[in-house]
This record gives structure tokens, C-alpha cells and sequence, in this order.
């Protein structure tokens, strides 16, 4: 299998001097075509810079970054502009389409930049929103429209340039469960026509669709773990490696709470310890204001 | 193609903000429309010049008293006007002086007289009497209605009316024979001029339509025997060059002046230079006014392309996210800025028209329509579009595509 998408080495960092973020820190992955990531992990722990790295909006600060076989980290801006229109699809929490434009020309809107005959974008449109079955909301407005179908016009805008990656961020964030379920089961159809995706979430039901699961703690890879793609069937009764998989992502979090659990204040276990503990600041409070009035 | 398209992405986002686009539009129109109308009426100006140019003719000269200041190129840059105001320093002795320059084909002098015009009733019309000789008739291109012009064998006591003062005396422009006063003295009618409808031109100093020509005799008669000329005009004969024919009277004069230039010798397109310079810097003065209009209304493109970017963050973070290049961002809204001036442009070119025309009837002249003012006037609007409207395309060009993503209004 040909790798799709190659790091080295690859960091983040944000600020300047004592005020520097590390964002990403010295993550390596590779990622096959055909593979369907989910990258799990709890907030500030870099999968969103990563997914922004990824998908050409940001630029990492060290390391290389290989998209199908060629580097992309020092390319120009327009250069970027382009893969992100060709080899990038972009799937997002709150849909992002154009609420001034129909749906037909939201789809179309990445062949409107690659130029081309104008009807012949909004007929290949038009073929792709047909097998998410919105061939009839075409010329509605996104306003008019569920999240659910706002997220599969979304969807289909992302693949209407045929692209080698899809990057999906959060994409059943905004969605009810049951609408989360028909995207979930989209992405999953795309991926079975070889499509790579990667996909950022924090439930792991969501999760459950995904190939391969990378947990990220801190900037950094902590665990990654590969299992079958689970087929319509298995979806119902998850693999136990997959479980496996899913334990130690949780495992993971767990470790990593564990790590910086001398960072943080212990939380008082019980309800009757929480009020011991708050009558204790209370009295120490009024001791002080005491021995301030003396 | 994909200039079409934004195109439609401009009227898209131009549409969604009507109220706005229009006020935006307005400010232009109103610049363009006032620079239009200026243009257009500082041509109208100078095409009325050159139509008196035209009806003088191009081999007239003019000698006045008085110098006229003129650049190194020669062009008359000033006159001294203070000289009409007193005696004449032209005599006849200069009229034969001119007429026997060479290149001269005829010359006439023309002599103003003061003094009232009334019929034989006593009503007195408001006219100007001035006496010349036989040849004016056709060195001033006299047309007449009835009757004949001054000819060297009238008698004494003859008058020329122009049309206006005919009626305004006697009621008619057919009127021969009939008496009327000058200066209290009974003149004959013996002829009635054809109405002129540029009678500025010749002179600049009087009204054809309302004078009253008398020969020179009478005129001396009224002016205790002296020929008080305020101006000779002549003809150069077809085929002189008419500077070289005004250097030769002009040196002529000199000699009989004793070398005081006490007077100036105008050709046809000098003396309507001093209108048309100072209709020339009035166009320019009101020009730069209705310039700064135009500046006014760009700032209000500027204003409104930079609310309209901002507004439209997110937007621009998520044509960027599926691959729109820098350049396609900012063209999408130069453009828009573009349609709001292009359109200001038109409208505005007509609008000033239609105001152009309403001026220029109060004013007595039509405005000059010309590719060139209507070219200025959508150049210059396309400009304004161009130059106001690139800053907010920078902007919104160079604008990060994570945090116009994260953008929420």
C-alpha cells in the first residue's frame, strides 16, 4: 500500500519566548491510502493543529510533511490553495457552507475555483448530491435545510474534486444521534470506495467506524492502533480488538490524567468530604479576616 | 470564465445588501455626475467660442487701444482693459495706416457715440450708436433686411438700424424712410440690418441687434470734429497668413505711435482667447471640486468593502479551506468594488448629462457631448473603483484561513 500521508518529525509551536504553546511536538505518522483514522483526545491535545496541518491551512513550524509522495511544508501560498482544492476534501464541526448560495453552487464551489465549464461543474455537483439522495433540496438554501443534510451537502462538497484525502473534523459534533448514525454511515460508504479519511472526534461511538485509531496526549502521538474496517454487521456488535482498541485510547486518557494528577488539587471524592472541605476554607477565611481586623 | 463567475458572486453579495449598495452607488454617482456636468459645460463653452470664432472669421483683425500682454508663445495671456475706459488712441489716420498695410483687403473703423436713441415721439429704446464707414458692411459680414447699408454717396442724417432697436423704436423691422433722434438730431432710416444671433461676436463690446450705425461724419459732428475710434476691424485679403498680416499692421501702427504700444492688433481666435481662458479656468476650478466629490464617494466604496470583509470572514475562510488562491479571493471583491463604481459611473454620466442640460438652459448655451468627457468619467470611476477597492481585497485576500474559520459574528 502507497502512504497517502507521511510526517517526520512534525511540531507546532504557537507564541514566542516564555509564552510558546507547543501545539504539535515531533509527531511521525503515516497514514495509507484507503485508511479510515479517527484521532481521538482529550481538548489542546493537538488534533485540531494536526488536522490544520493536514489539510494545508497551517504550516508547521519543524518537520516534513510528504502528500502523496511529494513534500508540501514550504510550498507557496497559491500552491497550497491549489492541493487543498484538488487532494483535499474538508469536512467540518459546523458545516461551513456559503449561506448566501444554494446548495447545488456550495458543492460546486471547489470546481468553481479549479475554473472549467460553469454547467459542467454544477451537473457533476448535481450527480453527487443525487447519491446522498438530496437531488431535490439541489436549489434550496442551506437555512432551509437539517444539520444533517447541511452536513452531508458538506460532504459532498468535499469529495465533488474526487480528493485523495478527506479530513473530517468533529463532524458529528453539531448532530443529534441520529443524524450523527446516517453521516457516520456515509463516511463509512466513502471509505469503502477507497477513499482515505481522518477523521477528529471525541466519542468514541463515533470512533467505532474508524479503521485505526490515534490517540493524541499533548502534541504527541500516545497510541495507535489498527483493526479491520468493520462491515455493516460488525458495526452492531463491535470487534473485541476494536474494543481493545477503544480501552486503551481510554487508557491513554486515564495514564495521562494520572500523570498530571499532582498538578491539580485532588477533587474530594464525596459529597460529605466536598462540604468537610468547603467548612474548612470557610473557617481558615474567617480566621484570616480575624486576625486582619486585630 | 471565472470572471463570470465572479461576477455572479459579486451581485450575489451586492443583492443580499441592497440598501447599502445603493448608498454606496450614490456617492459615486453623484461624484461622477459632477464632474460630467462640468466637463460638459466647460465644452459646451468652448464650442460657443469657436462658433464666434467661426462667424468672425478667420482673416479678421481687430485693433484696439490698450496692450495686450502676451506669452513667449504669443498667446494673449492678458489685456488692459482700463484703456477702454479712456480716449481712444486710435485715429483715423491709423484706419489708413491699416488699410494700406499689406495683405489688408478692407478695414473699418468703428466709432462709439453716447448718447440717446429715441423716435420722433420721444420714447427712447435702449440702442447704441456708432459710426463707421460704407466698408463695414462687409467687414463685419452685415446682413441687410430692407433698405441698404451706409453707402459713400448717402447724405448726411442717414441711419442703419440693427433689428431689435428698429422694433423697439418703430415698431417694425421693415421701417424706411421713417425719422428718429440721436442725441436730440432727426436721422433718417435708410436701412434695417438682418437679425444676428451671435451678435456678441464682432465686437464683444456692443449688441448688433441693437445699434444704430451713422457715418463717420455725423459721428465726428457729435464729437466736436474728432474721430474717437474705439476699434478697426479688417479683412486680410484670401490667401494672406493672417500673423503675418497683424505683424505688418502691427509695426505699421508702432511707426505711428511713435513706438508706444498703446494699442493691439487681435487676430479672429485672440480675441475670444480671453473668454475662453477664463471659461477655461472656471472648468478647472469647479473641476477640482467635483474631483473631490469623486474621492469622497471611493472612500464610501472603501468603507463599505472593508464592513462587507469583515462581515464576510468566515466566508472567505471556507472558500479558502476548499482551495480559493489569494489572487481569486481578492478578485472576487475587487470586482464587487469595481460593479459598485462601474454602475456609479454610468448613472453618473447620465445624471450629469440631464444636469448639464438643465444648466446649460439657464446659461444660453448647450453642453458638449463628448467621447472624451464621457471616457473621463467612466475612467475615472473605474479607477476609484480599482484604487479604493484594492486595500479591503488585500485585506480580505491576505486574511488567515484558521481564524476566519474560527471567526463568529
Amino acid at each position: 500500500m502507497q502512504p497517502v500521508i507521511e510526517l517526520f518529525g512534525l511540531s507546532k509551536m504557537f507564541g514566542v519566548g516564555d509564552a510558546t504553546t507547543v501545539a504539535l511536538d515531533n509527531v511521525t505518522l503515516t497514514i495509507e491510502k484507503g485508511e479510515f483514522v479517527a484521532i481521538m483526545g482529550p481538548s489542546g491535545s493537538g488534533k485540531t493543529s494536526l488536522m490544520n496541518v493536514l489539510g494545508l491551512l497551517d504550516t508547521p513550524t519543524h518537520g516534513e510533511y510528504y502528500l502523496e509522495g511529494k513534500a508540501v511544508a514550504d510550498l507557496s501560498q497559491r500552491r497550497r490553495a491549489k492541493l487543498r482544492r484538488d487532494h483535499i476534501g474538508m469536512i467540518f464541526q459546523n458545516f461551513n457552507l456559503l449561506s448566501r448560495v444554494n446548495v447545488v453552487e456550495n458543492v460546486a464551489l471547489p470546481l468553481t475555483y479549479k475554473g472549467g465549464l460553469r454547467s459542467k461543474s454544477l451537473t457533476n455537483a448535481s450527480k453527487l448530491l443525487k447519491t446522498f439522495g438530496l437531488n431535490e433540496r439541489e436549489y434550496y438554501m442551506p437555512y432551509q435545510l437539517s444539520g444533517g443534510q447541511l452536513q452531508r451537502v458538506a460532504i459532498a462538497r468535499a469529495l465533488v474534486t474526487k480528493p485523495a484525502i478527506i479530513l473530517a473534523d468533529e463532524p458529528t459534533g453539531n448532530l443529534d444521534t441520529k443524524s450523527s448514525e446516517i453521516i457516520m454511515s456515509e463516511l463509512r460508504d466513502i471509505h469503502q470506495q477507497g477513499n482515505t479519511i481522518i477523521m477528529v472526534t471525541h466519542n468514541p461511538d463515533v470512533a467505532v467506524y474508524a479503521d485505526r485509531i490515534i490517540q493524541m496526549v499533548d502534541g504527541t502521538v500516545a497510541s495507535d492502533s489498527k483493526h479491520p474496517a468493520p462491515t455493516e454487521k460488525k458495526k452492531k456488535r463491535p470487534l473485541n480488538t476494536f474494543k481493545k482498541a477503544l480501552e486503551t485510547a481510554a487508557n491513554a486518557n486515564r495514564e495521562f490524567a494520572e500523570a498530571t494528577a499532582d498538578l491539580l488539587p485532588p477533587p474530594p471524592k464525596t459529597k460529605a468530604k466536598r462540604k468537610a472541605a468547603a467548612a474548612a476554607r470557610r473557617k481558615k477565611i474567617a480566621a484570616k479576616t480575624k486576625r486582619a481586623k486585630k | 470564465m471565472r470572471w463570470l463567475v465572479d461576477f455572479k458572486i459579486a451581485l450575489t453579495n451586492l443583492k443580499a445588501t441592497k440598501v447599502r449598495t445603493a448608498l454606496t452607488i450614490l456617492g459615486i454617482v453623484i461624484g461622477v455626475a459632477s464632474v460630467t456636468m462640468v466637463f460638459a459645460l466647460g465644452e459646451g463653452a468652448k464650442n460657443m467660442v469657436r462658433g464666434q470664432v467661426e462667424s468672425l472669421g478667420e482673416n479678421m483683425l481687430t485693433v484696439r487701444p490698450g496692450k495686450a500682454t502676451r506669452d513667449a508663445a504669443g498667446n494673449v495671456t492678458s489685456y488692459n482693459f482700463l484703456a477702454a475706459l479712456s480716449a481712444s488712441t486710435l485715429t483715423e489716420h491709423d484706419l489708413k495706416t491699416v488699410k494700406n498695410s499689406p495683405g489688408i483687403h478692407q478695414a473699418a473703423p468703428l466709432m462709439l457715440v453716447t448718447g440717446s436713441v429715441s423716435n420722433s415721439d420721444h420714447k427712447v429704446a435702449q440702442g447704441t450708436i456708432v459710426a463707421t464707414t460704407p466698408d463695414a458692411k462687409d467687414v463685419l459680414n452685415l446682413g441687410v433686411r430692407v433698405g441698404e447699408f451706409i453707402t459713400p454717396n448717402s447724405p448726411r442724417g442717414t441711419v442703419v438700424l440693427g433689428d431689435d432697436l428698429a422694433v423697439a423704436l418703430l415698431g417694425s423691422d421693415t421701417v424706411i424712410g421713417q425719422k428718429i433722434l440721436l442725441r436730440g438730431q432727426e436721422f433718417t432710416v435708410s436701412g434695417v440690418l438682418k437679425d444676428f444671433t451671435n451678435s456678441a461676436s464682432v465686437s464683444n463690446v456692443f449688441d448688433l441687434n441693437h445699434v444704430a450705425f451713422i457715418q463717420m461724419d455725423d459721428g465726428k459732428g457729435f464729437n466736436q470734429g474728432i474721430a474717437q475710434i474705439q476699434q478697426i476691424n479688417a479683412r486680410s485679403k484670401d490667401g494672406a497668413t493672417p500673423s503675418q498680416v497683424a505683424g505688418g499692421v502691427f509695426s505699421a501702427l508702432l511707426g505711428n505711435h511713435g513706438g508706444e504700444e498703446d494699442f493691439s492688433v487681435l487676430r479672429a481666435d485672440e480675441t475670444v482667447q480671453l473668454t475662453d481662458s477664463v471659461f477655461k479656468i472656471l472648468t478647472s476650478f469647479t473641476s477640482a471640486v467635483a474631483g473631490i466629490s469623486i474621492i469622497v464617494g471611493g472612500v464610501g466604496i472603501m468603507n463599505i468593502m472593508l464592513v462587507s470583509v469583515t462581515e464576510r470572514t468566515r466566508e472567505i475562510g471556507i472558500r479558502k479551506a476548499v482551495g480559493a488562491t489569494n489572487q481569486q479571493i481578492l478578485s472576487q471583491f475587487l470586482i464587487e468594488s469595481l460593479m459598485m463604481s462601474i454602475v456609479g459611473g454610468v448613472v453618473g454620466v447620465v445624471f450629469g448629462y440631464a444636469l448639464a442640460y438643465l444648466g446649460g438652459t439657464f446659461l444660453g448655451f448647450l453642453p458638449g457631448i463628448t467621447f472624451g468627457i464621457v471616457g473621463i468619467a467612466l475612467g475615472v470611476s473605474l479607477l476609484v473603483g480599482l484604487l479604493f477597492g484594492a486595500w479591503p481585497a488585500i485585506k480580505a485576500a491576505r486574511k488567515d484561513p484558521i481564524e476566519a474559520l474560527r471567526y463568529f459574528q
